[in-house]
C-alpha cells in the first residue's frame, strides 16, 4: 500500500492533470467561441439579409410585374416637362379636350413602362394600332424625360373651339408626303385614321412642325403620341436623324417630322 | 481539532503543505476505516486517495458544524458505500498480516493502532458486520464521540447508542473464543 507521503503526492498529481484538462478545455471553448461567434454572426446576418431580400421580391396582388420592376419609373412619377404656353402644363388632364403628342426621352437601359389605368382615357389604344393591352412599353437606350406637347403646337395646324373637322384635304395633294396640309390631317385625325384615309400615306409621310430643334438626344430616345378627341391613339419613336429631320414611326408606318424654325 | 481546520484553509489559500499535512494525519486511520467496510485493501487504497483527490480538486468548503476529523470520515464513509453499490465488496485472500503492508516496509495497523491488544482487537472487529465495525472503530480508535459517529454514519445517537451495544457484545463473543478475556481489553 501506499504510505502517506506517496498518497500526497498521488493526489496533487491528480489535482495538476485535472486542472491542465480544464485549462485546456477552456482554451478550447475560447478558441471555439472566438471563432465560432463571429461565423455565426455572420452567418445570421447573411440568411437575416436574404429573408429581407426575399420579403422584398414579393408582389402585392393586382400589380403587374412588369410595374413592379419600372416602378420609379412608372406613369405616375414620370417628370413629365411641357412645352409651350402654361395652359398646357396640363396636357394629360386637357387631352379629352385636345390632342396631344407625347415627347418621352428614356435612359439607357431604363424599361419605361406606360401602364394602362396610369394614361390618360384619351391615351389609352384604340385596338387597332397594334399597341399591347393598356401598357405601352418601351426600351430604349436613352435617358427617360417626357415632354408633352399638343399636337397642334408641334404641327401647328389644330384648330381649336370648333366641333367640326376644319381640315379639308386637298384633292389635289391628296396627302401628299411632305405636305403641311398632310401633316396638319395626320394631327387631326390620327395617325391610323388618318392612313385609313389617306391610303397612299402608309408609304410614308412628312410631318413639318415648328418650333422645335433637333438634337441628337432626340435619336431613339422620344416617344411621340397621338391622341385624338375620337379616341384614336398612336406612339412613336425617333429612329433617325437627319439634320433637322427625324424619322418616326407610327404604329406600323414610318413618317418623318421636319422641324423648322418657329416663323414669328 | 481545530489545527485541522487551518490546515484545511491553508490549502485553500493556495498552500498545498496544508493539504499534505492532513494526509499524513488521516491516511492510517481512513485506511484501516474504510478497509473495514469494502473488505480491500486495494480498493480501499484507492477510496482513500479519491477522498483526498476530491479535497484538492472540488475544494468542498467546510462549515464548522462538526470536527474536521468527523467531516473527513463522512465523506469517506460516503465513497466506501458508492463503490459498493458499483462493486460488490470482495474479501481478499491475502493473509491478514500482508494487508496493511505500506510500500515502504512499515506495517500501517501496527504503525497505527500501536498496541498488539489493539491490533487483535481490530482484527476481530473485521469480522464483525460493517456497522458493528464502523461503531467500535469510530468509537474506540477515534476517538469520536456519539454525536460523531451518528454524523459519519447517518444515524440518530439512539441509533448508535444501540448499535454500539449490540457491536460491544458481538465483539466480546468473538474475543473470547478468540482466547481473549474481554474485561482484559
Amino acid at each position: 500500500m501506499k504510505n502517506s507521503k506517496e498518497m500526497a503526492d498521488a493526489v496533487f498529481r491528480i489535482r495538476d492533470e485535472y486542472l491542465e484538462k480544464k485549462r485546456r478545455r477552456n482554451e478550447a471553448v475560447k478558441r471555439a467561441a472566438v471563432i465560432g461567434v463571429p461565423t455565426f454572426a455572420a452567418f445570421a446576418l447573411m440568411i437575416g439579409v436574404g429573408a429581407v431580400f426575399d420579403r422584398q421580391e414579393i408582389i402585392p396582388d393586382g400589380v403587374p410585374e412588369a410595374a413592379m420592376e419600372t416602378a420609379p419609373v412608372s406613369a405616375e412619377t414620370t417628370v413629365i416637362e411641357t412645352t409651350g404656353a402654361p395652359a398646357e402644363t396640363n396636357a394629360l388632364k386637357d387631352t379629352a379636350e385636345k390632342s396631344t403628342t407625347t415627347k418621352k426621352e428614356t435612359m439607357p437601359s431604363t424599361e419605361q413602362v406606360i401602364i394602362e389605368e396610369d394614361l390618360p382615357e384619351t391615351m389609352i389604344p384604340d385596338g387597332q394600332s397594334g399597341t399591347p393591352e393598356g401598357i405601352f412599353r418601351e426600351e430604349t437606350a436613352a435617358q427617360t424625360t417626357t415632354m408633352i406637347v399638343t399636337a397642334a403646337e408641334l404641327i401647328g395646324a389644330a384648330p381649336e373651339n370648333e366641333s367640326e373637322p376644319v381640315f379639308q384635304p386637298d384633292e389635289e395633294t391628296d396627302g401628299l408626303p411632305g405636305s403641311t396640309e398632310t401633316a396638319n390631317a395626320a394631327a387631326y385625325f390620327g395617325v391610323d385614321e388618318f392612313c385609313r384615309r389617306y391610303p397612299t400615306f402608309f408609304a410614308g409621310g412628312e410631318y413639318v412642325c415648328t418650333g422645335e430643334t433637333v438634337t441628337e438626344d432626340m435619336l431613339g430616345s422620344v416617344l411621340i403620341e397621338v391622341a385624338l378627341d375620337d379616341g384614336f391613339a398612336d406612339s412613336a419613336v425617333v429612329y433617325s436623324l437627319e439634320n433637322d429631320r427625324i424619322a418616326v414611326k407610327f404604329g406600323r408606318t414610318d413618317f418623318y417630322i421636319v422641324y423648322k424654325a418657329k416663323e414669328d | 481539532m481545530r489545527g485541522d481546520e487551518e490546515r484545511y484553509r491553508r490549502f485553500l489559500n493556495g498552500d498545498d503543505n496544508g493539504l499534505r499535512e492532513l494526509i499524513d494525519i488521516y491516511h492510517a486511520g481512513l485506511t484501516l476505516f474504510v478497509n473495514g467496510i469494502v473488505g480491500d485493501p486495494t480498493e480501499t487504497e484507492d477510496i482513500v486517495q479519491d477522498t483526498f483527490v476530491k479535497l484538492a480538486v472540488k475544494k468542498p468548503r467546510f462549515d464548522g458544524r462538526c470536527s474536521f476529523k468527523t467531516w473527513l470520515y463522512t465523506i469517506a464513509r460516503n465513497k466506501a458505500y458508492n463503490h459498493l453499490k458499483r462493486h460488490r465488496a470482495r474479501f481478499t485472500d491475502q493473509p491478514i498480516d500482508e494487508l496493511f503492508t505500506l510500500s515502504d516496509g512499515s506495517d500501517l495497523e501496527r504503525d497505527y493502532l500501536r498496541s498488539k491488544q489493539n491490533i487483535a482487537v481490530h482484527r476481530a472487529m473485521r469480522e464483525l458486520n460493517a456497522d458493528y465495525f464502523q461503531v467500535l472503530y469510530l468509537t474506540y480508535f477515534e476517538g469520536q464521540d456519539t454525536e460523531g459517529a451518528a454524523k459519519i454514519m447517518h444515524k440518530t445517537k439512539r441509533q448508535i447508542g444501540d448499535l454500539l451495544y449490540r457491536a460491544k457484545k458481538s465483539l466480546r463473543e468473538k474475543l473470547e473464543r478468540a482466547g481473549f478475556s474481554y474485561e482484559e481489553l
